[in-house]
């Protein structure tokens, strides 16, 4: 398992690397690029522009250097946690903005994934249990109807529907959980729904293929040939082996997670990454949208190195291959 | 699919003016055998034509023009008939265009965009894909680099940042070229994963050394021998990546940064009609409905295809 492990973490390197290589140098095709935001900025508080106040400002921001150095420059930095400043608010910096926002969608992601759970795992493993029963039937379509809404389609009809018949509207302007827990609470419960009914059509999928395939091993059969009670063998001997393919999909969905927090941040007015990162794009805040690609695409690298790693945990064959 | 294929090598044969109709009906039939064995495939495929027919007959189907505003009538209802247009059979949407129209459009954009971006995204995939495959060694450890590098990155936010910095210059039909390279380079890698995983086993077969006993070259192995044996992964791949790429267009243009919002697509079209939910309703589910069954079209094909043409995975 420690050759595996830093096998893994060695390999994490040129990705990462190829990562950097790729946020920093796209950043650099957009048109127009830092300077004429700060320019218009300049010109909008009435001062003129001239080409020393262009120089200057190049200097301040480094882009005087040749790229390759700016570049190095800015991993350096980034490596030592600072990923520079704020375009838009002079006196805040990258990290000091997205400080504030992670836990926002921290907190929607965790609760999106508990809600899909609680819905996967139930259906899927009777589904597999009654394999062609009216219940496999109706959480099948469920999954499939479910894969075809997109996410912004679920959350936007979750966020009507309650108005029209309640009149009821979740409370807009963020509450921190440890301000508030229960207000709070109420305002993260509709977002994470969205995301976490979507999610659940893979999961559930994942759950009940792999709960099939358990069904039937040898394993299985000598538990009931030893006399052991249906119930015992479904959830002592086939649900812990048939969770291990689940928690890999779980890994290689954080994507799916990150994109639907984009979303509903969006629809709820929730001021997480998602949200921070789209308000930087319409501000031509370049720095901040720089570093939180980078930041969100290290947190994905990240999540599927410790899901391999569990993977691997559960299952030697991988350790060895 | 094999009595698709059949049929049409018969009609190959036939002559003159007959083999057209000869042509059509063997599709027909090829597409009623498919469905008796796979109903839901069939369902799929019908589901699908009807999107292609809308989005290729657009004009001709809806009455009004998409674009054009009649003036008065905003939030006009169902069967409403403006000044100098025709019968509104969906009434007509905030600034007073056909939503009809528009819903019919929306095919149109999702369609262009859906398919030309998994056509360049398995172009590109599949070529870089099979190289890595066939030639192994340091040129498959420095393409599954960058493969790696493209995966790292979660798929609408590379999606973001590509739109943004591409910008939106070329647009076709209402599509937008960045738009749709965006969806096309988030594609490119997984398919180079699944084509190289497939091309390796196929690359391992005795008549792969036979091709390169007698002489062949890379590229003639490559397209002759090993290429058409994974042509099957690659379909089924496209059929589940069109639906993934009309929800990604949507997604894109509902965060109002994908499809300009003057163009009838279907998530502007659902952004905008979240305001006035609870007044005009239809203005949300009519574009939700019809973007939500081409994706499940597209999707059940995919799950058809692959039971069809992979065995070992029916029934899971």
């Amino acid at each position: 398992m420690g050759r595996y492990i830093v096998r893994r973490l060695l390999l994490m390197i040129p990705t990462l690397f190829i990562v950097s290589l790729l946020v920093f140098f796209l950043m650099r095709i957009v048109p127009g690029d830092a300077v004429d935001a700060q320019l218009g900025q300049a010109a909008a508080a009435g001062g003129g522009v001239t080409p020393e106040l262009e120089a200057q400002i190049r200097a301040e921001l480094g882009l005087d250097r040749p790229a390759h150095i700016q570049y190095f420059v800015w991993v350096g930095n980034a490596l030592q946690g600072d990923l520079g400043n704020s375009l838009q608010f002079k006196n805040r910096t990258v990290w000091s903005e997205l400080r504030v926002a992670i836990p926002v969608s921290l907190e929607i992601a965790i609760m999106a994934l508990i809600i899909s759970l609680m819905i996967a795992i139930p259906f899927g493993v009777l589904s597999a249990i009654y394999q062609d029963s009216w219940i496999d039937y109706l959480s099948r379509i469920i999954s499939v109807g479910g894969l075809s809404i997109p996410d912004f389609v679920v959350a936007t009809v979750i966020i009507v529907m309650p108005a029209i018949w309640w009149g009821w509207l979740p409370p807009l302007g963020y509450v921190s959980f440890f301000d508030d827990p229960g207000a709070n609470l109420v305002q993260f419960i509709l977002p994470s729904a969205a995301i976490g009914l979507r999610f659940s059509s893979t999961t559930l999928r994942m759950v009940r293929s792999s709960m099939l395939e358990v069904l039937r091993a040898d394993y299985v059969r000598t538990a009931r040939a030893k006399g052991l009670t249906s119930q015992v063998v479904i959830v002592r001997h086939a649900l812990k082996n048939a969770m291990i393919a689940p928690i890999t999909l779980i890994g290689t969905s954080i994507g799916f997670l990150i994109g639907g927090t984009f979303i509903v941040e969006t629809i709820f007015a929730l001021p997480g990454v998602g949200r921070l990162t789209l308000d930087s794009i319409s501000n031509r805040d370049y720095n901040q949208l720089q570093g939180n690609v980078l930041f969100l695409s290290t947190v994905f690298v990240m999540v599927n190195l410790v899901t391999d790693l569990t993977y691997a945990w559960f299952d030697p064959r991988i350790r060895y291959s | 699919m094999r009595e698709i294929l059949t049929e049409v090598r018969d009609v190959g044969r036939l002559k003159g003016a007959a083999a057209p109709f000869a042509l059509v009906w063997g599709w027909l039939g090829g597409f009623w055998s498919f469905s008796k064995a796979k109903p839901l495939g069939g369902i799929s495929a019908l589901i699908i034509l009807v999107m292609a027919v809308a989005a290729i007959f657009a004009p001709l189907i809806t009455p009004n023009d998409p674009f054009t505003i009649f003036f008065g009538s905003s939030f006009a209802s169902p069967g409403h008939v403006p000044e100098g247009g025709r019968t509104m059979i969906l009434g007509s949407d905030a600034v007073g265009r056909d939503f009809f129209a528009r819903v019919v459009y929306g095919a149109r954009i999702s369609m262009i965009v859906g398919i030309t971006s998994v056509f360049i995204g398995l172009a590109a995939g599949v070529a870089i894909g099979l190289a890595s495959a066939f030639y192994g060694g340091r040129i498959d450890l420095f393409l599954q680099r960058v493969v790696d590098g493209l995966m790292a990155f979660p798929a609408l936010v590379l999606a973001l940042v590509i739109v943004t910095v591409m910008g939106s210059g070329i647009v076709f039909a209402g599509a937008q070229l960045n738009v749709i390279l965006a969806i096309a380079i988030i594609l490119v890698p997984l398919a180079a994963r699944v084509v190289r995983g497939t091309a390796l086993s196929v690359k391992e077969n005795t008549y792969v050394d036979a091709a390169k006993a007698l002489g062949a070259s890379d590229l003639e192995i490559m397209a002759r021998h090993i290429l058409p044996n994974i042509t099957h992964a690659v379909i089924i791949l496209g059929a589940t990546f069109i639906g993934a790429a009309i929800i990604i267009e949507a997604t894109l243009s509902f965060l109002g940064i994908g499809t300009d919002i003057t163009q009838p697509s279907w998530g502007n079209m659902i952004a905008g009609a979240r305001s006035r939910f609870e007044a005009e309703p239809r203005l949300l589910w009519t574009p939700a409905i019809a973007m939500s069954l081409t994706i499940l079209g597209f999707n059940l094909l995919g799950d058809a295809l692959r039971d069809v043409w992979d065995p070992r995975l029916r029934g899971t």
